[in-house]
């Protein structure tokens, strides 16, 4: 799907003749650069694939790292459009790309310009306001981020014609931009005032043409709603429509508009959102000058009361406005608890508490509504009173159907007065009320992060949608999660696999090498000279012995970078090759390879080629997008799998192994307290989901799972699994764990988790009758996590699959009161459990 | 195709001129809204001379952007249909009432979309000179109007309806000749649909149609007219009587009803329009010209045709159709069935004479106590 940005260029106002919409090659090449620095989209329109494509090679430019930071920094569009991109142009032939889709552009131009079409006349909504003529110039962006666009078309329904757009109602459209534009030129007051003004006069034209009735009705509708003080600005275009001798333009008009309190009031409002702290007082004070009715002081009390909440420590004077204000209203509404509960607020924060109290209390006397209740409850958590406050929400709650905001605050009240399982339970209530209900998913987080239920943690940020919320939580997320959350795996170009690389290369065993066939060249000349060093013969003989191939695999996980490529861990188990005899082969093999590292200068080579490595790392982190399969597997598997996974690119042998280390089938590993996943990833392109990134991962949890449920539960495999199922275990041992992996894996992809490839040859190796039976069994996992907090609790009940496939008659296996506790991985290594112990029940 | 027999034409325009309550015409705001269709490539009319004229009078603006929108407005073709009538004649296309009842504007961004349309569409009568065309075929228009009077045997629709249904409509039928349209459109301003309007004192009705009596009176002349009673009553009469729907209709009907609000309305129209094709002594409408029926739909029009000879019948008895409704709603609850069938009534006071009086405030409020009770 298509966006478009529109950068409106019109400093002042502007007649609708002509109103250009192009495509500006320095804004498109910002664009190209922040679509390099953002993780991949999903879209897959021709233009924005052939982007991806032509530039991706670019991914690691200075250029792109240099915007980023910028926008890390917080720098708008329109900041970052002042940027100089000219290395990034040059290097990247953006020319050329821009000149090549000249038809492209405009395509899109002429897109803009029909869909323009669909809100109010530019001419008659300037003609209103009596706007001197102009020009007006859009710049569409279509590769331009969503985040970044500050006039966008709404995507229609996709048609035989491609997909359509139209223009935001209200909002967003030639008219209201252009209206907005001409604030300069008719005086308006900053801040909120010109999204106001363009607003009531598009409103005023819709009137002129289609009546009252659908003014009235465009009035009251949803997308008015961010424009509180419309309908009093609208009414008071009445009096400019009305007297247009007097008011030839709408600037002559503007000091009558100035003089409306509520929208000083609203004025203060957008000033204090935009942290001009002063600015607010100032128009809060003018708004006290223009006699203010009652609905307007309240409003004004509330603007207070936040410059009040807001501050560390609130100003003298905002705390007496504050107060006086409040104390004004109540004489005349000496019984209002909404007041009441205000000032109560107020004095708490002045730590005036058993004043406080007192109003409270008194508003407690006059039947307070529910949202008046909810305050109090707030008032008395300021206090500290954390049960009473606990006691009025969890009033609430059961009085109607709460909101997910109410349960949030009962949740963290909870937790405030030492209730952790209740907060959790409240807070989880919530989000699943409102999974973006960012107060709940942040509480919740750091409750779990106290509780060290690190997994769960990163489960409740994860969860939360990717967009949405208060800008300033939403950054407290970001924080929380990027804390909480390191990626668990990497993406590297290995010198340990390149060193082995080379040396197949001069043996000539370096068939289906995925690297470029520029990269080999460059290594054949460079290593030519040492094509009969003595590891190049001895690595030819062990390939010349099938056995060994496995064993040289793995090999260089367990050593350190070359030229020293030293044991890492000294207790290392290095699988395959650790045989009687065995040993010696391996140690001469590794002098070999040192002495080849040495005498070729090998790291050199390495460090040569570096450019080029950085960027099939960054085209392969680009296929993942925003999956982390560590973090994946553990959302649904409910455990802290406190493993890493790395996948090594090697280019230039083709090598699919795979291992863990240390490898976690008990009773090997015992006292492991993490675990490293390698996936040899040669081309991840050339290969399908299921292999590429999940074939390892799974095994963290079905290796021991099994081991221990056997031990418990099946201690007799041929009277549990049935004789098909127990005979192939004897002939493989992972025969019911890949099945399990792969329904894994599958739930996995049904519930979303982010696609690196199309599923593909996975999606035949998943459709096996049992494949199909235990991912059926897991959707009861996925509705029952309240029973099941995790897949080890569950795991009875999917092991039950295979035995209900071998004995339909047998009763169901389900886990008994006894059955082990396990929240990470290490408990299934940890001294403490006892697993092995028998207590199985039928 | 413009039909014209002037000479006829000429004698009748006598007939029909001193009727107060309806008016033939070619009307600039449908044609203007008819040009532009056309060149937006829409279904259009069959092929014509004056077609062919309109196509090339205008096409050097065919991609104006009042064509454009159009040409994308698919989906809004209906409310677009409806446009012209609150507004003045082209160019100015100015609003007529500030209050007007407009409709099918008030989803999404269309009442900006619809804003925008009016101001392309005065721009394209502007640079078009629009008026200059519609002025150099007023005398074929002219003929044309006259042709469909001598085809409308001088009758007055208005009176027609109104003197089968003993009531006044209060209301004003404007049939709109539209050569450059394809198919028949009809609505009514302000809509008389209660609770809307209240206070309307009139009704002005819109049929649109490229041939006005060509396949029947049913279609078009007697048809829009008859809904400015037919949609107030029902909905007073079901408040009246009907506190559950699907009870008292029985299942199919409710389910229709469900469907479309109207469903129940047709059948009733369909069964009137019989009587006053009868009464009027018009030809009836030849079976090709009618919209196709369902089983159900055919089943309740008979029934509900064969009681109005009842009404027919008896008018010292039935003054008005409204007073005989329950007499006539009864229908559906013998065709249900229903076990133990409502006594269906109408109050006695307040008295209904006219459409507009169930918009009459004080009317209103005395139907409501009623239906309280």
């Amino acid at each position: 799907m298509k966006t478009l940005l529109l950068l409106l260029l019109a400093t002042g106002p502007a007649a609708a003749a002509p109103i250009e919409f192009v495509v500006d090659p320095k804004i498109e090449a910002l664009s190209v650069v922040l679509m390099l620095s953002a993780p991949p989209s999903n879209r897959r329109d021709v233009y924005a694939v052939a982007a991806r494509q032509a530039f991706s090679p670019f991914a690691a430019h200075p250029a792109v790292a240099r915007v980023a930071e910028k926008r890390r920094g917080g720098a708008s569009f329109a900041e970052l459009a002042k940027l100089p991109l000219d290395d990034f142009e040059k290097d990247s032939g953006f020319a050329e790309f821009f000149a090549a889709h000249a038809r492209d552009y405009a395509s899109f131009a002429g897109t803009a310009r029909r869909e323009a079409l669909h809100s109010v006349s530019p001419e008659d909504a300037l003609s209103y306001m009596g706007a001197p003529a102009g020009s007006a110039r859009f710049i569409l962006a279509p590769l331009a981020p969503e985040d970044d666009r500050t006039l966008f078309l709404r995507a229609g329904v996709p048609t035989g014609d491609g997909v359509r757009f139209r223009f935001d109602e209200f909002g967003g459209s030639v008219a209201y931009e252009l209206c907005r534009a001409a604030a300069d030129w008719f005086r308006a007051p900053a801040g909120l005032l010109p999204d106001h003004v363009a607003a009531a006069v598009l409103l005023r034209v819709v009137r002129r043409d289609l009546g009252e009735r659908v003014y009235l009705s465009a009035l009251n509708r949803r997308a008015t709603e961010r424009l509180p003080r419309l309908a009093a600005l609208s009414e008071r275009l009445k009096e400019y429509e009305a007297d247009r001798k007097r008011y030839p333009t709408l600037r002559a008009f503007s000091s009558r508009l100035d003089a409306l309190a509520p929208l000083r009031q609203e004025q203060a409002v957008h000033a204090l959102a935009g942290g001009d702290r002063d600015g607010a007082r100032a128009l809060l004070d003018e708004a006290a000058a223009l006699s203010p009715d009652a609905e307007t002081r309240r409003r004004m009390a509330t603007l207070y009361q936040k410059l009040v909440d807001d501050a560390p420590a609130p100003a003298r004077r905002d705390l007496e406005r504050t107060e006086a204000l409040l104390s004004g209203l109540l004489a005349e509404s000496p019984r209002d608890p909404a007041l009441l509960t205000e000032r109560a607020a107020l004095l708490a924060r002045a730590g005036k508490n058993s004043a406080a109290v007192r109003d409270l209390t008194e508003a407690g006397r006059y039947a307070p509504d529910a949202s008046t209740r909810r305050r109090m409850a707030l008032v008395r958590q300021e206090l500290k009173d954390y049960a009473g406050a606990v006691a009025m929400l969890s009033l609430l709650a059961k009085e109607g159907a709460p909101d997910a905001s109410l349960l949030s605050d009962l949740g963290l009240c909870e937790h405030l007065s030492g209730k952790p399982e209740a907060a959790i339970s409240d807070l989880r209530a919530a989000l699943v009320l409102d999974k973006g209900y960012l107060p709940a998913a942040l509480t919740l987080g750091s409750i779990y992060g106290s509780l060290g239920r690190s997994a769960d943690e990163r489960a409740v940020y994860d969860a939360v949608p990717a967009t949405g919320g208060d800008p300033e939580l939403r950054k407290l997320l970001d924080r929380a999660r990027s804390e909480a959350r390191q990626p668990a795996f990497d993406i590297a170009v290995d010198p340990r696999f390149e060193l082995i690389g080379v040396l197949r290369l001069l043996a000539g065993s370096d068939r289906k090498s995925p690297g470029t066939e520029a990269y080999r060249e460059r290594a054949r000349r460079r290593f030519a000279p040492y094509r009969d060093h003595a590891a190049v013969k001895t690595l030819r003989s062990l390939l010349a012995r099938g056995s060994r191939a496995e064993a040289l695999a793995t090999l260089p996980i367990y050593y350190s970078p070359p030229p020293e490529l030293a044991l890492r861990a000294k207790e290392s188990d290095v699988p395959y090759w650790d045989g009687p005899g065995e040993k010696n082969e391996r140690e001469r093999f590794l002098d070999d390879l040192r002495g080849f590292a040495r005498d070729t200068a090998f790291m050199d080579f390495f460090r040569e080629n570096q450019d080029y490595y950085r960027t099939v790392e960054a085209q392969t982190r680009a296929l993942f997008g925003t999956l982390d399969p560590v973090s994946a597997l553990e959302r649904y598997t409910g455990l802290d799998l406190q493993a890493r996974a790395h996948y090594v690119l090697p280019l230039l042998y083709a090598d699919d192994h795979n291992y863990i280390v240390p490898y976690p089938l008990p009773p090997h590993a015992l006292g492991a307290e993490t675990f490293d996943v390698y996936t040899m990833a040669p081309n991840l392109r050339t290969k399908d989901y299921y292999d590429g990134v999940w074939n390892e991962l799974p095994f963290l949890f079905t290796d021991p799972a099994f081991h221990y449920f056997d031990a418990r539960l099946a201690p007799d495999p041929t009277a549990f699994y049935g004789t098909d199922i127990a005979r192939c275990r004897l002939t493989a041992p992972d025969c019911a764990k890949a099945a399990v992996n792969a329904a894994l894996v599958y739930r996995l992809l049904a519930l979303n988790v982010p696609s690196v490839l199309s599923p593909g040859r996975t999606a035949e190796r998943l459709n096996s009758p049992l494949v199909r039976a235990l991912a059926e069994r897991l959707g009861e996992y996925e509705g029952r996590r309240d029973l099941y907090p995790n897949l080890w609790d569950f795991f009875p009940r999917l092991a039950d699959v295979f035995r209900q496939r071998a004995f339909p008659h047998a009763p169901s296996v389900e886990a008994g009161s006894d059955w082990p506790k396990v929240r990470k991985s290490s408990d299934f290594f940890g001294p403490k459990l006892n697993l092995d112990t028998p207590g199985h029940k039928q | 195709m413009i039909r014209a027999s002037a000479a006829l034409a000429a004698l009748l325009v006598g007939v029909s001129a001193g009727a107060a309550s309806f008016d033939f015409s070619v009307d600039p705001r449908f044609e203007l809204l008819g040009v532009v269709r056309l060149l937006a490539g829409k279904a259009g009319p069959a092929k014509s001379d004056y077609r062919d004229r309109v196509a090339t009078r205008f096409a050097p603006f065919r991609e104006h952007p009042a064509v454009q929108l159009y040409r994308e407005l698919a989906a809004r073709e209906e409310g677009l249909a409806t446009l012209p009538i609150y507004y003045t004649n082209p160019p100015e296309l100015s609003l007529k009432e500030d209050d007007a009842d407009i409709h099918y504007v008030n989803g999404p961004g269309e009442a900006e979309e619809t804003q925008r349309f009016l101001h392309e569409l005065r721009d394209f009568a502007r640079v078009s000179d629009f008026s200059g065309f519609f002025r150099d075929n007023a005398a074929d228009y002219a003929a044309l109007e006259n042709a469909e009077r001598a085809s409308s045997r001088g009758v007055d629709p208005v009176a027609a309806i109104e003197a089968y249904l003993g009531l006044r409509l209060s209301a004003r039928s404007h049939y709109v000749l539209s050569p450059l349209s394809a198919a028949t459109r009809a609505f009514i301003s302000p809509y008389p649909l209660p609770p809307a309007n209240a206070g309307a004192r009139s009704f002005e009705v819109y049929s649109v149609s490229p041939d006005l009596v060509a396949k029947g009176f049913s279609n078009v002349l007697w048809h829009e007219p008859l809904f400015v009673f037919i949609d107030p009553a029902f909905y007073y009469f079901e408040k009246l009587n009907i506190p559950d729907l699907p009870a008292f209709y029985g299942r199919d009907v409710a389910a229709c009803r469900a469907t479309s609000p109207d469903c129940v309305k047709h059948f009733a129209v369909a069964a009137i329009l019989e009587h006053i094709d009868r009464r009027a002594g018009v030809p009836p409408t030849p079976d090709a010209d009618r919209h196709p029926a369902s089983a159900l739909e055919r089943r309740y029009v008979a029934a509900l045709s064969s009681r109005l000879d009842e009404y027919d019948a008896h008018r010292d008895r039935y003054p008005t159709w409204w007073d005989f409704l329950p007499r006539w709603f009864s229908v559906f609850q013998e065709l249900a069935p229903v076990r133990e069938p409502r006594k269906l009534t109408i109050p006695t006071d307040p008295k209904i004479r006219a459409a507009a009086d169930f918009f009459d405030p004080p009317t209103i409020a005395a139907l409501l106590r009623a239906a309280s009770r």
